[in-house]
């Protein structure tokens, strides 16, 4: 069975850190190495840096294997740049984002818990 | 104290090795250091914990002097003066107030993080962290949230104090930033970090080297890393956010 931890937080870069700090919390209790929860954070604040509209939302899933993080929305382009994809492709295992509908995106950041890369 | 004197002094203490000798270099110059301090005094940080520390400066400049160069000794000791005094606030300084049993904690958390990856060949999770140090797991992820409050380098101060402008590694050419597209988003962003930031994002983003792996390769630990990464992430990010750079 998989863990959910969901927030839905005011969009900017001042409640950011309230993410990071749950996704901490849920990592620790995961047992992910630090540098890991550390990279899931770092990921998780560069995809919110796209967030648009008034509120955002982070939901975590813990799996046997991985971590996701769905958040959004995002604006459209969000990886429309080559390097700005590079940045989230280096720190999370897998990046999807949700095809584009009413003009926004939704970011998919996978982290296997097998340990940091 | 004339330079003569200062000189006979320093042939004592080390050519001789007589310790008063360099004492007395001590004292006479603490003035100097006194005066270097204040100028960093309002900071956040006890004037006198400042003269302290450009103390330390002032006892390895002694310690390193070289009397074949013929310079005055207080044209030798100022940049290590202040660059201890600086390397202090790096240490010891954060962005935001943070209690100090956090700081204690962030500190020994920070050292714990470098030595159990150089013992466990692995980044420790925070259930060993938190072992190791004797706390348990939410205080150390709460210190381990401050520490992020703690103030990176600035961007324009040089990364080898004796060698200004000066990061040792490889060329720009050699870590692959030139094959970033020049109209890129980020090539911009990365133009506005200064040449150690920009290394470091080269290193993880480009090179795909972790964290430990440029700690290990440009000398400093790996929170330090996490925090120049956090850092120049926010740069790029101010970047890319005005108008004339976005266009």
């Amino acid at each position: 069975m998989n863990d959910v931890v969901s927030l839905t937080l005011p969009t900017g870069p001042g409640w950011t850190g309230v993410a990071e700090l749950v996704l901490a919390g849920l990592g620790a209790r995961l047992d992910l190495p630090y540098d890991r929860i550390d990279e899931l954070q770092l990921a998780t604040r560069a995809a919110l840096s796209d967030a648009v509209g008034p509120d955002v939302r982070v939901d975590a899933t813990a799996g046997p294997d991985a971590v996701d993080v769905r958040l959004g929305p995002l604006v459209a382009d969000a990886a429309a740049d080559p390097g700005r994809r590079r940045v989230l492709d280096a720190l999370a295992d897998r990046v999807e984002l949700d095809p584009v509908e009413d003009g926004v995106t939704w970011a998919v950041l996978t982290f296997a818990r097998g340990g940091a890369r | 104290m004339a330079s003569d004197d200062q000189r006979a002094l320093l042939v004592a203490y080390l050519q001789e090795g007589d310790a008063r000798a360099r004492d007395r270099l001590v004292e006479d110059m603490m003035p100097l250091v006194r005066s270097l301090a204040n100028r960093y005094a309002g900071r956040g940080e006890p004037t006198e914990d400042l003269v302290q520390v450009g103390a330390i400066g002032l006892v390895k400049a002694i310690d390193r002097f070289e009397l074949e160069k013929g310079v005055e000794l207080s044209t030798y000791a100022v940049p290590t003066i202040v660059g201890e005094i600086r390397r202090h606030f790096r240490d010891r300084t954060w962005a935001i107030h943070v209690p100090r049993r956090l700081k204690e904690l962030s500190m020994r958390l920070a050292r714990m993080r470098d030595e159990l990856s150089a013992e466990l060949g692995r980044s420790p999770t925070v259930a060993e962290l938190a072992e190791a140090v004797g706390v348990d797991e939410e205080e150390a992820i709460d210190a381990l949230e401050a520490s992020k409050a703690y103030a990176p380098r600035s961007l324009d101060q040089p990364y080898d104090e004796d060698e200004p402008g000066r990061v040792p590694g490889l060329a720009d050419e050699e870590l692959g930033y030139e094959s970033l597209e020049r109209g890129s988003v980020v090539r911009q962003g990365l133009d506005a970090l200064d040449e150690r930031e920009r290394r470091i994002i080269v290193l993880r983003f480009l090179r795909g080297m972790s964290q430990s792996e440029i700690a290990a390769e440009v000398g400093i630990s790996q929170m330090h890393v996490s925090r120049l990464l956090r850092k120049a992430l926010e740069v790029m990010r101010g970047r890319l956010e005005e108008p004339e750079v976005t266009a």
